[in-house]
């Protein structure tokens, strides 16, 4: 074990005890209240006693007393912690605030425009509205009936917890959607940081869509993100899959392929199933296509 | 009213727990006492609260945080009062191994900024220019107390 390794394993058992967050807890509730007592001092001495009587200034106080409150909730609450891109080839980006719920939603193609203009889903919890979105996405023929459709989530995180918990939601979000249109599709899950946001955004392309072109980058260097711009996530992971199978993949002591690899590998798998029953005129494919885990732990370093 | 009021604590509640252990591990690195921390925590997390709107992101919100915390430790290092009557309390958490010992206690004998620099590196993972953004400092200031500091620890102690 290294030294790096000794410090960081120290430092992860230092943990705040339940004492001191609840002393910090019940401080800041009454700190943001005595601000408003001090309001109230302020306002007593600068103005004429008897123009506002006890019983207007007792309301106006408790009132303002909630308004600085709901400032600090309001901006708590409207804040986005976490990202989660959804693509299938319409895309979209979903702001998620610190209590999972989605507090900005941006088509980043015009199919994904299109898709967020015809479901409201702010303030919605991120599952409900990631199954309001494929099910629109069903509706409108963006999953085809054989189930040969890959559907990407990508969290946006700098937090592993919370890439694992935000995948479980979708995953559930979407597994919803498609049982209740009697479709089937495979679910690719990936993660990313957040600084790869901005690059997207200047590519005027989602974040989860731009990590699989960045990594089909890595087994081809002459690929460019603006030929895979406008490519379903089926495409893209198709591409991948080939150009894995063709130079080998990396693989762990086990002998299975490890982080990105291991991801793109399954799902192109799961596809090929879904296409080669197609074929064989298998009509309803009823059993789940799900993948256990897509933490991408290679990624920690975006 | 009552609703949006319960909204809000549950806001605090939720910050507090979810960034507690992060700010606990930089008073760690500069802080003796329980009194100490107790003092940082409410400084940082109130100063949260009231500026939060203007954090767009959580990864800004979290360098905020670190900012914050490591200004409020650093600057209560330098009292006067608490380098003469500040107790000693035992607040240790015991070592896997006497190398982990010894290489703990090289790092809090650092100099508070090259400690900052050490932490925020190799446990928070950020990047050398990210820190200097951060700190509004110039990247070489950067390497140079990482590499001062990662000299010094070496010196004192050696690789397992």
């Amino acid at each position: 074990m290294d030294n790096i390794d000794h410090f960081k394993n120290y430092m992860n058992k230092i943990k705040a005890d339940t004492e001191l967050k609840e002393n910090t807890k019940n401080y800041v509730r009454e700190a943001l209240s005595d601000r408003e007592q001090k309001t109230k001092r302020h306002i007593g001495s600068f103005l004429i006693k008897d123009f506002f009587s006890k019983k207007v200034l007792a309301p106006v106080c408790s009132v303002a007393a909630c308004v600085l409150l709901s400032i600090a909730g309001y901006a708590y609450y409207t804040t986005p912690v976490n990202f989660v891109s959804l693509d299938i080839n319409p895309s979209v980006e979903l702001g998620v605030n610190a209590l999972d719920k989605v507090v900005s939603a941006e088509g980043i193609n015009d199919d994904g425009k299109s898709l967020v203009k015809r479901q409201k889903i702010a303030h919605m919890s991120v599952g409900d509205a990631i199954n309001a979105l494929v099910t629109e996405a069903s509706e409108q023929n963006y999953i085809s009936e054989d189930g040969s459709t890959i559907i990407a989530i990508t969290v946006e995180s700098e937090n592993n917890r919370d890439v694992t918990n935000l995948q479980r939601v979708c995953e559930k979000g979407i597994q919803s959607a498609l049982g209740s249109m009697n479709r089937d599709a495979v679910i690719y899950k990936g993660s990313a940081g957040l600084s790869i946001r901005a690059e997207a955004e200047d590519l005027d392309i989602s974040p989860g869509k731009l990590k699989l072109i960045q990594y089909l980058q890595t087994l081809d260097p002459d690929v460019s993100v603006g030929q895979y711009r406008d490519s379903s996530i089926s495409e893209i992971i198709s591409e991948a899959n080939k150009l894995l199978t063709e130079d080998g993949f990396p693989e762990n002591t086990n002998g299975k392929p490890e982080g990105i690899a291991g991801e793109i590998l399954e799902a192109a798998e799961q596809l090929k199933k879904a296409r080669d029953e197609s074929s064989e005129g298998t009509q309803d494919i009823n059993h789940d296509k799900t993948k256990d885990d897509g933490l991408l732990k290679e990624d920690s370093d975006n | 009213m009552t609703n949006h009021l319960k909204e809000n604590d549950d806001a605090i509640s939720h910050a507090i727990e979810k960034y507690a252990d992060m700010v606990r591990r930089i008073c760690f690195l500069y802080l003796k006492n329980r009194e100490d921390v107790e003092d940082v925590f409410q400084e940082v997390f109130l100063k949260y609260f009231l500026h939060v709107y203007q954090l767009k992101d959580e990864q800004h919100q979290r360098a905020w945080l670190c900012s914050v915390t490591f200004n409020k430790c650093k600057n209560l290092c330098k009292s006067f009062w608490r380098k003469n009557v500040v107790s000693i309390e035992e607040m240790e958490i015991p070592y896997e191994s006497p190398q982990q010992g010894e290489l703990l206690k090289e790092v809090l004998k650092l100099a508070p900024d090259d400690k900052e620099v050490i932490y925020l590196h190799y446990f928070e993972g950020w990047t050398i220019p990210e820190i200097a953004e951060m700190k509004k400092i110039n990247v070489n200031t950067v390497y140079s107390r990482l590499r001062y500091a990662k000299k010094r620890l070496r010196q004192k102690i050696q690789e397992v």
